[in-house]
Formats: C-alpha cells, sequence, structure tokens
C-alpha cells in the first residue's frame, strides 16, 4: 500500500457543512451528510487509485452497471491461438482460479468490496478534521487492502502456473546477473504465435520488478558491493579473480538516491507483503511446486512483468448515480439518535482477469 | 473382331427372385423429386424450414467442419447468399469463394463455440489455513 491519504482544508464553508452533519433538524443533518459525502467521493477515488501497488499492474476497465462486463478476447489479444488461459477470481477473499477458454465473448467476474466508518457527534459539532480524515483514510485502507489481496492472489497463482520461475545465480543474492536473465527468459517466452519474433503489438520484454524491502536493501548495497560474476581473462586464458563494480557514476547515483527507482530502464516497486515469511510469499509458496523448489520461509520470490501486454485488467462497475465513478460514498444510516455516532461507508464493485499469464516471470533468491 | 457375349436363356433363369426385388431401382418419393436448385441433397433429409429457408441457422449447429461443409453444399446461391448476411458477411455471387469464406469463419468461432471452459490448474499442495486467512483479508 503506497502512502497517499485525504487532506481536508480548513476553510468556513467546509466548516459550516460539518457542523451542520449533526444539526437538530434530521433532515438538514442527512443532507449535509449526503452532501458531504458527495463532496469527498472524487478525493477517495484519487486516493484509492494512488493507494494500491496493484494499481501499477492492472489496467482499469470501466463498464456502465446496466452493462455486461464483458470484452472480445481476440480483439483484445490479437492472437491467432484458438484458447486463452484466463486467471481470474470470481468472489472477493477467494482462490484463484484458471480458466481455459476460446477466443470468444469473456464476462468477468465482478466482485463488490465495502467498507465503513463512523464518527462520535462530538468530533464532528467541532469541525475536528483531523479525526474525520483519520476515519476516512481507515475507510479508504480497508477497500485498499481488500483490493491489493483480489489482486495479488490471481497473479500469484499465475506465475506459479505458469512455469516461468528461476532461480538467482547466487543464493540468496539479487544481482544484475539475475536481472539480465529475467530480460533474456522474457524475450524467449512471448514470441509470435509461429514462434518467430512478434510483430505488431512490439513486446518491451520485462518492465516493472516487485520486490521485497530486503531486496531493496541488496540493491542499495549495489553502491559498495562488487557485481561481476565472472572475472577477467589473463593472456594466457585463464580467469582471472578481481572484484568488479558498478560504474562510478552509478554507484554514486545509488548513494544519493538512498536506492534506484529502475534498473536497466525496469522499474522497481517495493511490496511489504514480499520477503522471507511474508504474506505473498506464503501464498506463492502454497501454490507453486516445480523446480526450482520454493520455500517461503526460507527464499523470497521476486515478481517481474512485460506490462506493454495488455492483459492484466480490472473491470471495474460505474455508477452512473454518482457521476459515473467508481467509488460510490454515502451517509450511513444505521446510527439512531441516541447513539450519538454519524457514520459513512464506502463501495467499488470490480473484479480482476489476466488474460495471458506469459508476462509474468518469478525469480527466486 | 470383338463379338459380344450373348446372355443365354439358363442364365436369365438361374436369377433368383430376391436378388431382383432388391436391385430394382428405387422409387423416387416427392421429396427426392424436389427440384430445389441445391447442389445435391444426399446427406440427409431437410426439414420444411431448412427447405423454405426460414430457419435461422447458425455455426453453433453444426459441431465438425464436415457438417458444415455438407450443409453449404445443401444451400443453393440464394439460401447461401441469406445464410452469410445472417452472419454478417458480405455475400458474394461466386459460390467458391462464398463457401470459402464461410468455412473460414467458421473455423475462427469454432473454437469459441464448442470449447467448454475447464480447469486446468489444480493447486499443487492443500491450500494451508494461513493462505486461506491472507486471502481472506480481500472480503
Amino acid at each position: 500500500m503506497r502512502n497517499s491519504n485525504i487532506n481536508l482544508k480548513r476553510t468556513p464553508e467546509r466548516v459550516e457543512l460539518i457542523k451542520s452533519m449533526v444539526d437538530p433538524n434530521p433532515d438538514i443533518a442527512r443532507a449535509s451528510q449526503q452532501a458531504f459525502a458527495e463532496f469527498i467521493r472524487p478525493a477517495v477515488q484519487q486516493v484509492l487509485n494512488a493507494k494500491a501497488t496493484s494499481g501499477a499492474v492492472y489496467r482499469d476497465l470501466e463498464f456502465s452497471k446496466n452493462d455486461r462486463p464483458t470484452i472480445p478476447l481476440d480483439t483484445f489479444l490479437g492472437t491467432k491461438e484458438n484458447h486463452v488461459r484466463i486467471w481470474s477470481q470470481s468472489v472477493a477473499g477467494g482462490l484463484p482460479t484458471n480458466l481455459i477458454q476460446g477466443l470468444g465473448e469473456y464476462t468477468f467476474s465482478t466482485y463488490r468490496l465495502d467498507s465503513a466508518v463512523s464518527f462520535y457527534e462530538q468530533y464532528i459539532k467541532n469541525a475536528n478534521l483531523p479525526v474525520l480524515t483519520a476515519g476516512i483514510d481507515r475507510m479508504i485502507n480497508e477497500i485498499v487492502v481488500k483490493q491489493e489481496r483480489n489482486a495479488w492472489g490471481p497473479l500469484l497463482a499465475a506465475l506459479a502456473g505458469n512455469g516461468q520461475v528461476y532461480s538467482s545465480k547466487v543464493a540468496g543474492q539479487f544481482l544484475l546477473e539475475d536481472l539480465n536473465t529475467l530480460f533474456t527468459k522474457i524475450d524467449r517466452i512471448y514470441t509470435s504465435y509461429v514462434g518467430g519474433t512478434p510483430e505488431g503489438v512490439t513486446p518491451q520484454g520485462l518492465t516493472d520488478l516487485f520486490v521485497s524491502p530486503e531486496i531493496i536493501g541488496q540493491i542499495r548495497a549495489f553502491a559498495y558491493n562488487p557485481m561481476n560474476t565472472r572475472g577477467g581473462y589473463l593472456s594466457n586464458g585463464t580467469e582471472s579473480g578481481g572484484a568488479v563494480p558498478l560504474p562510478e557514476s552509478v554507484r554514486e547515483q545509488i548513494y544519493r538516491g538512498g536506492g534506484l527507482v529502475s534498473i536497466y530502464d525496469v522499474s522497481i516497486h517495493k511490496l511489504i507483503e514480499l520477503g522471507k515469511g511474508q504474506k505473498y510469499n506464503t501464498i506463492f509458496d502454497n501454490f507453486y511446486s516445480g523446480s526450482p523448489s520454493f520455500n517461503g520461509a526460507t527464499q523470497e520470490i521476486v515478481i517481474g512483468f512485460d506490462l506493454s501486454r495488455d492483459v492484466f485488467l480490472r473491470p471495474v462497475i460505474t455508477d452512473d448515480d454518482y457521476s459515473n465513478g467508481q467509488v460510490v460514498v454515502q451517509a450511513d444510516d444505521q446510527f439512531y439518535k441516541r447513539s450519538e455516532k454519524i457514520g459513512f461507508f464506502s463501495r467499488v464493485v470490480e473484479g480482476r482477469a489476466i488474460l495471458d499469464n506469459r508476462p509474468i516471470v518469478g525469480l527466486i533468491v | 473382331m470383338s463379338r459380344k457375349a450373348k446372355t443365354t436363356k439358363e442364365e436369365v433363369k438361374e436369377t433368383p427372385v430376391a436378388e431382383k426385388l432388391t436391385t430394382r431401382k428405387k422409387v423416387k418419393t416427392l421429396i427426392d423429386r424436389q427440384v430445389d436448385g441445391k447442389l445435391h441433397n444426399k446427406r440427409g433429409v431437410k426439414s420444411i424450414d431448412e427447405l423454405l429457408g426460414e430457419e435461422d441457422v447458425t455455426f453453433r449447429d453444426y459441431k465438425t467442419e464436415e457438417q458444415y461443409q455438407a450443409y453449404l453444399d445443401g444451400l443453393n446461391q440464394t439460401d447461401l447468399e441469406t445464410h452469410a448476411s445472417s452472419l454478417s458477411i458480405l455475400p458474394r455471387e461466386d459460390r467458391v469463394s462464398m463457401e470459402k469464406q464461410l468455412l473460414k469463419e467458421y473455423r475462427l468461432r469454432k473454437s469459441d463455440l464448442f470449447n467448454t471452459l475447464e480447469h486446468s490448474f489444480e493447486f499443487p499442495k492443500p491450500i494451508s489455513d494461513e493462505v486461506q486467512r491472507i486471502l481472506s483479508e480481500g472480503r
């Protein structure tokens, strides 16, 4: 989850609106609460999109709530293969499923993710903005957590099932050599349907890498550690030892920047849920079996993507009652006057689908 | 000079009656004698709707390419053009290229129509309680 929060500025109009949410007249209070919900809805949507790390992988496909969420696969994939393998999840929090389907119309499974928050009226009466924004942040975070689990589940299952997992050159170490290997592997995987160089939609190869904080630490260590995996050769043909670091300018860049945001033009993303014994590592360990072997307690998985392929999709249902927004925020009407509370709830109806699992590679470090 | 062999009276007499009956020319029924302008109609009995060209035929009705080819063979030119139009394919006068185009479309759609969804990946290990707990955070 990325760090991005709601920030409400204190203006006289906003203070007045917030105070009127607990007006003694229930009609005024209710109308003000709904007005406030509508006021924060765009901000909630913006923060929601910015927070989810899976937002870097999936592309949104918006469907109206009265529309059937389908896409023509042949148009989307531009492939002449008869079948495609689609990874998706039919219910929120469920297991990912893998479906083989002919090139026809594909119907997405969508599910509803929601969250609610409530406040004591005393905070609202005093227009206590920090409490209000913290509560709304909490509401957003709960949806983001749900989104993340539902987004990464199918990705990890797709990686476990595609046979594109490799091991690092040196156990426990992430080196440029490993990144180079992933580049080569993903290039070899993505051929045209006759096995040649793809034409038309040109794949870029590896574009994004999701790693644990420990791997980020190893990347920072590039500034002071050797990087070569083979020595130079002497005139008699024998290999010499000798440690060779990265060029001075690159090491300085790593030192000053506290790491690198990209290597070989591959964006590096940090995921707290990756790393030994961490959540996504544990899920991958359970989903994966094969060679090289993987132990989630002592090894970690680094996940690489070719995001130039438009195959990671997030169908999201927009609501035309709420300005065609993806997120709906409404005043919660479950509180009686004597409870001295007011609340809001938020919901998103979305799904996840991976139309092709080949643009994912894994590296066991 | 070759001589034509004559059939003797004895040979004619020896032909069994049962054999004669089986080799008797079959009397054509009304449907067999129907002149409908089709290339041939030997591959199956057609329904009245089909004969009148009122049946809405889609690719889904034919499970193999051979069955679809047989259906196309059974269509006259007008029926063929009507069928193409119903599938949003521009009709052509040239029957050969029209059939070729329809078969091409059939092949493209076949995998979509007749390959049902199936699970092809099974998780190699039982899903642990911990993984279920992590995934259930998405509920």
